[in-house]
């Protein structure tokens, strides 16, 4: 289980923590936008320091995704053509 | 800085890259120092006493009924946990200026939070290709842009919780970032039990403290849960979680509805909510059904009557707001504001158990029969936040303290709140230095560097978080699909299908950002899979 979470978090897994720190703001705002306006500014305000985390995230998560090799980038996976089986893929 | 400092101890004698570390380590100290104390300088040189307004009453009422003999109880339909810090602060320390101080040390302790949090997310990545030294940067920057920003410390000071909520935003974004270390990458099961109920009982107060953060708390404390319950062994600790997180928020649950029962506004404040923000929509189905003759739940006459004075309502803040609600297109706050207000009209007309069933009746028939203009109010408010100009971050240069000074002393100067605040010494010479500070003519420049900041990450906001977020989805499909799944390739062939027939006409009708976020999806993702099989 520990592995496998590992796997899913963190390491090569190299997506989920840009959704759940998008989540946490897009939450309140979904939350406001239902019941109350968003065009009270205080409520755009008090997510400052979410909004900020969660970009510099996903900038810092963008540039690892950048650095990365196209290898790396592809492992465990094949090309949406090759898995749609209407062309074969090159040697 | 966990593995630097590993690395510091790992050494036992000097050497070159010893030094690399101990003068790295050294330049980031300063920096966090400079920082701190630049945050602090800008905290603590502007006036200490706290601003109030219009809804400071709610918060600041049951602390000061409490501190002259009075009972604790909620006020406006407000928590507890807020007014009840007040009144400890108050009663402990008798000034007001405690609250900006303690608020301001909150809103340094935030940074110091975002800090552990960036430099703790460095350990999810054991082979990062950005290295330690520009992780390190990136996350001091975004500490710097929160710290010395103006619009954090001018919710420091202000008698509402934001300011707190800001706390315990970056406080479960560390927890939960902790627990996740401390249950993954280096397993320790009573740290990780440990960190998942402070996850629990911060976000409880999170909600508790503004309820539109109940998202937030669901999804955190469910993730927590579940991955407690999914861990193999340690039943103690999963008893020990639940046999310590559940009984404090039942027992916060229980304070919260004990104290709320006396509190009308409590019962109306959420129907009243969703009634004037709604309105637009409510008054064109009122009409609709007045016109179709299917008005049996309310007399015919008195329908008319209320859909008339709906409609001049809505134009006449229409002309009057139009610039604070632009979206809206009115001002719903002056619908149930004041005591000539129309709500409070109907109040009068209908009895509090009629009007509350006005209010409910209204807004679900009208949702149940409009559901597309309720959709279209929720994306507009949407887009108010995730536009090309993302409001989280404060454009606003200049702030004139004495106006906000000014703003206070009105918002205090109600009867209620000048009786119950000329009864404690420490009130009375609040309200004294409010009325010297707004002939202050104090006016607060944000500095420049962080000003730019703000409007890029403002710019930029949306387009990162378009690129980001189905980049990362897309990641998460590849991941967890195997070599068979087609998702993937379905994905990526649906989304070029669309690029290709939409493009031109997303060019011309949509904001430069959007055509570029799509543009650089196309080419980080799509054009990736069109290169080819991948050759190193």
């Amino acid at each position: 289980m520990c592995e496998k979470l590992k796997h899913c978090y963190s390491l090569n897994n190299r997506g989920r923590p840009t959704p759940f720190y998008g989540s946490t703001s897009f939450g309140n705002v979904f939350s406001i936008s239902v019941i109350h306006s968003m065009e009270v500014n205080r409520y755009s305000t008090v997510l400052l320091i979410a909004a900020l985390f969660a970009q510099l995230w996903a900038i810092r998560w963008l540039i690892e995704i950048g650095l990365m090799k196209r290898r790396v980038l592809w492992r465990g996976s094949k090309p949406f053509y090759v898995a749609l089986g209407s062309v074969k893929m090159n040697a | 800085m966990n593995s630097d400092c590993g690395g510091l101890k790992r050494c036992g004698k000097s050497s070159p890259r010893s030094l690399v570390t101990k003068v790295g380590q050294l330049a980031y100290w300063s920096a966090v120092a400079v920082i701190f104390v630049w945050a602090a300088w800008l905290r603590f040189r502007l006036p200490l006493d706290p601003l109030a307004d219009a809804d400071t009453w709610g918060y600041l009422s049951p602390a000061l009924r409490k501190l002259v003999g009075s009972e604790f109880g909620h006020t406006s339909g407000r928590n507890f946990i807020y007014p009840g810090c007040l009144f400890l602060l108050l009663r402990a320390f008798r000034d007001f200026r405690a609250i900006s101080v303690i608020q301001h040390f909150l809103g340094l302790i935030a940074g110091g939070l975002f800090l552990a949090t960036w430099s703790r997310l460095a350990d999810l990545f054991p082979r990062p290709r950005l290295n330690r030294v520009a992780h390190t940067a990136i996350g001091l920057f975004g500490a710097a842009i929160y710290l010395l920003s103006n619009g954090p410390i001018f919710f420091e000071m202000q008698i509402r919780p934001d300011a707190v909520c800001m706390f315990f935003e970056m406080l479960i974004f560390w927890v939960t970032v902790q627990f996740f270390y401390y249950r993954v990458i280096s397993p320790n099961a009573w740290k990780g039990i440990i960190y998942g109920i402070a996850i629990a009982i911060n976000a409880f107060i999170l909600a508790s403290l503004k309820p539109s953060f109940m998202l937030l708390t669901l999804f955190a404390v469910a993730s927590v849960i579940w991955l407690i319950l999914n861990a193999k062994g340690n039943f103690i600790g999963k008893v020990a979680f639940f046999g310590i997180a559940l009984p404090i928020i039942v027992a916060l649950t229980l304070v919260e509805h004990y104290l709320s029962r006396s509190d009308q506004t409590a019962k109306m404040f959420l129907p009243e909510t969703l009634f004037v923000f709604h309105a637009k929509i409510i008054e064109a189905q009122m009409a609709a059904d007045l016109k179709s003759g299917d008005t049996d739940t309310y007399s015919r006459e008195w329908l008319e009557g209320a859909c008339d004075d709906l409609e001049t309502e809505i134009q006449r803040t229409h002309n009057l707001y139009s610039d604070d609600y632009r979206s809206l297109g009115f001002g719903p706050d002056r619908l149930r504001s004041g005591a000539d207000s129309l709500l409070h009209s109907w109040r009068r007309q209908l009895g509090d158990e009629r009007f509350l069933r006005f209010l409910k009746y209204w807004y679900w028939h009208s949702v149940a029969h409009c559901p597309l203009a309720f959709i279209d109010k929720i994306a507009g408010q949407l887009g108010v936040f995730y536009s090309t100009n993302c409001r989280a971050f404060s454009s606003r240069t200049k702030w004139p303290l004495s106006l906000s000074y000014a703003r206070s002393l009105a918002a205090l100067s109600h009867p209620q709140s000048l009786q119950l605040l000329s009864k404690i010494p420490a009130g009375s010479v609040f309200l004294e230095r409010t009325q010297t500070l707004r002939f202050s003519n104090i006016v607060v420049h944000q500095n420049r560097g962080v000003q730019i900041c703000n409007v890029c990450s403002a710019r930029t906001y949306l387009a990162i978080l378009f690129v980001s977020v189905p980049l990362a989805g897309w990641f998460v499909l590849k991941r967890s699909n195997s070599e068979e799944s087609r998702w993937p390739g379905f994905f990526l062939f649906f989304l070029r299908r669309q690029f290709r027939k939409r493009f031109r006409h997303l060019r011309r009708s949509l904001d430069g950002s959007l055509a570029l976020l799509h543009r650089s999806l196309y080419c980080c993702s799509f054009r990736a899979a069109l290169d080819g099989p991948m050759v190193d």
